[in-house]
């Protein structure tokens, strides 16, 4: 017992290594912001993304059967195509207000305020002129102009709160309501991110979102990489297996990444690419696909299978209870309760089974024969779901059932060895007649 | 007593709230919020619970529930694992004083 006490500690100790500073990186405002600003326009996509189902279900040149699956949605397909390159091939507009209020809201000042100049920095800082054509040109507006609007965002609202905080603003009597003084006390610092941003922009001509995508681009693309999906998917369920939320603490870093990915897959799709050759395996990365289909299926779900067969008692009661939200794969009641969490027995096959079926569905996702995520359903939507769901491909059903398998012949040898002592501890506690202590 | 319970989206806390809400007096409200809201909600309640997932930002929940006047901890993961209702209404009445 006491060499498996150390080895937990040896665990512990290193996720706690990867924990400490992934959990400052949490604390800095301007990290916390991008992360709350990225969540806050998950609405945008995720409804966004539901036109672009319908649009699949009711287009000939997707799939491979040459007929729309619903034909009377045919002569429509191109006005629901329409909504996904004004939501999310939008998205860079939409998360400069809300990252620009997250950070308002960390930084303390008004979010109103904030959240509109940082649109209107996004805005001037990337559209210089009108096109050939008379009309703005709103590739920047896109996931490639993600890593920009950032930017944007943080460094106007940034100046403002300093500008607010330094008191270095038009001020009016006290008599004014606080509203109109507010619009009045903006004044200065919007105008001088204003003339940052167009001096930039249009005086100096630099369109710093071609130049970004045309240095990030293959490394952004480069990225999404069976190597990448492994390690991080790692990293993910060791801090789980210490009891910290994976996918708060670090899945969420990849977000940005994830979003431009589903935005390429989408944008791909909405003009004509089949499901199965579109380009991104980890599109949405971050937030839902791929992760959400392979992952609990294999680390969570073969475990409450397990107690509920199981010949403990408290197992039984406790599977049985676990399973409805493990449905929706929130896991935290068998994480904590049987618990996979800092169990010796067990920590092995937890995040051996999560790691190597994202790897396995990886690998399944990136061929032609499986459809790949253009839509983001909702994470807690139920994998056998949510795949279909994603990436209009019903085949991705059966997914669910290969992490469970590839789960399950993981967990079989250690599950034995933990049932059986948990077997004798009962039996012992019985007979010391020390019930209760559960 | 009003208990705020904070985990990452508020869905798996609101499995223990329903089990806590069977120890809860008449008057008592116990309610779950992902930590991203806390700032907008916590006025309304007395006493917040974390959940061990999340207990990474206890740090930053204790600054905003500080500011608030507000007593805050983390959730035992025994407790909060097997959905103890009684359990963590008791420790909310003992963060409480």
């Amino acid at each position: 017992m006491n060499e498996k006490k150390s080895f937990i500690e040896k665990i512990s100790d290193f996720a706690n290594v990867i924990a400490g500073p992934l959990a400052k990186l949490g604390e800095i405002p301007a990290v916390a912001a991008i992360q709350n600003g990225m969540v806050g326009a998950l609405p945008v996509i995720i409804v966004g993304s539901l036109f672009l189902v319908v649009y699949v279900l009711g287009s000939p040149s997707v799939g491979n059967s040459g007929s729309a699956l619903l034909p009377f949605l045919e002569p429509f397909a191109d006005k629901f195509a329409w909504m996904n390159s004004i939501t999310l091939s939008f998205l860079a507009l939409y998360c400069s207000v809300s990252i620009s209020e997250s950070y308002a809201e960390k930084l303390d000042v008004d979010t109103k305020s904030a959240g509109l100049l940082g649109l209107a920095s996004f805005i001037i800082f990337t559209i210089g002129g009108l096109d050939e054509a008379g009309g703005i040109a709103v590739t920047a507006f896109s996931a490639s102009g993600l890593f920009v609007c950032i930017l944007t965002s943080l460094i106007s609202v940034k100046i403002y709160a300093l500008f607010i905080k330094k008191g270095f603003t038009i001020k009016m009597p006290d008599s004014v309501p606080p509203n109109i003084g507010n619009s009045f006390a903006s004044l200065v610092p919007y105008a001088v991110c204003f003339s940052i941003c167009w001096v930039i922009r249009t005086l100096l001509g630099f369109d710093m979102v071609s130049w970004l995508m045309g240095v990030l681009s293959p490394l952004i693309s480069g990225a999404d990489n069976i190597f990448v999906a492994i390690s991080a998917k790692f990293v993910g369920m060791l801090l789980w297996s210490v009891g910290l939320h994976g996918e708060n603490m670090w899945t969420t870093l990849f977000t940005p990444f994830g979003t431009i990915w589903l935005e390429e897959n989408a944008a791909a799709l909405a003009s004509g690419t089949s499901i199965y050759n579109l380009p991104h395996v980890l599109a949405a990365f971050g937030n839902t696909g791929l992760d959400r289909l392979m992952v609990w299926p294999a680390a969570a779900w073969p475990v409450i299978f397990l107690m509920m067969r199981s010949k403990v008692q408290y197992h039984r009661t406790l599977g049985i209870a676990c399973l409805p939200p493990a449905i929706f794969t929130i896991v935290e009641p068998v994480v904590f309760g049987l618990p996979l969490a800092l169990n010796p027995y067990l920590l092995i096959p937890f995040i051996l089974s999560g790691t190597v079926s994202f790897g396995v569905g990886y690998v399944l996702l990136s061929t032609p024969f499986f459809g790949k995520f253009f839509a983001a359903p909702p994470w807690a939507t139920p994998p056998f779901v949510l795949g279909p769901l994603g990436t209009g491909d019903i085949k991705t059903a059966f997914l669910p059932i290969v992490a469970f398998v590839i789960g399950l012949v993981i967990y079989l040898p250690f599950w034995k060895n933990y049932e059986k002592s948990c077997l004798e501890q009962e039996q012992e506690n019985e007979a010391l007649e020390s019930v209760g202590k559960r | 007593m009003k208990v705020l319970l904070i985990c990452a989206a508020g869905m798996s806390t609101s499995l223990l709230v329903n089990n806590m809400k069977k120890f809860a007096d008449a008057q008592d409200v116990v309610e779950a919020f992902p930590v991203a809201q806390l700032e907008s909600v916590i006025d309304n309640y007395d006493v917040v619970l974390v959940g061990p997932q999340i207990r990474y930002k206890l740090k930053d929940i204790k600054k905003i529930a500080d500011a608030h006047n507000k007593p805050a901890d983390v959730i035992d993961m025994a407790v909060y694992g097997q959905m103890k209702g009684k359990e963590a209404m008791q420790m909310a009445k003992k963060l409480l004083g």
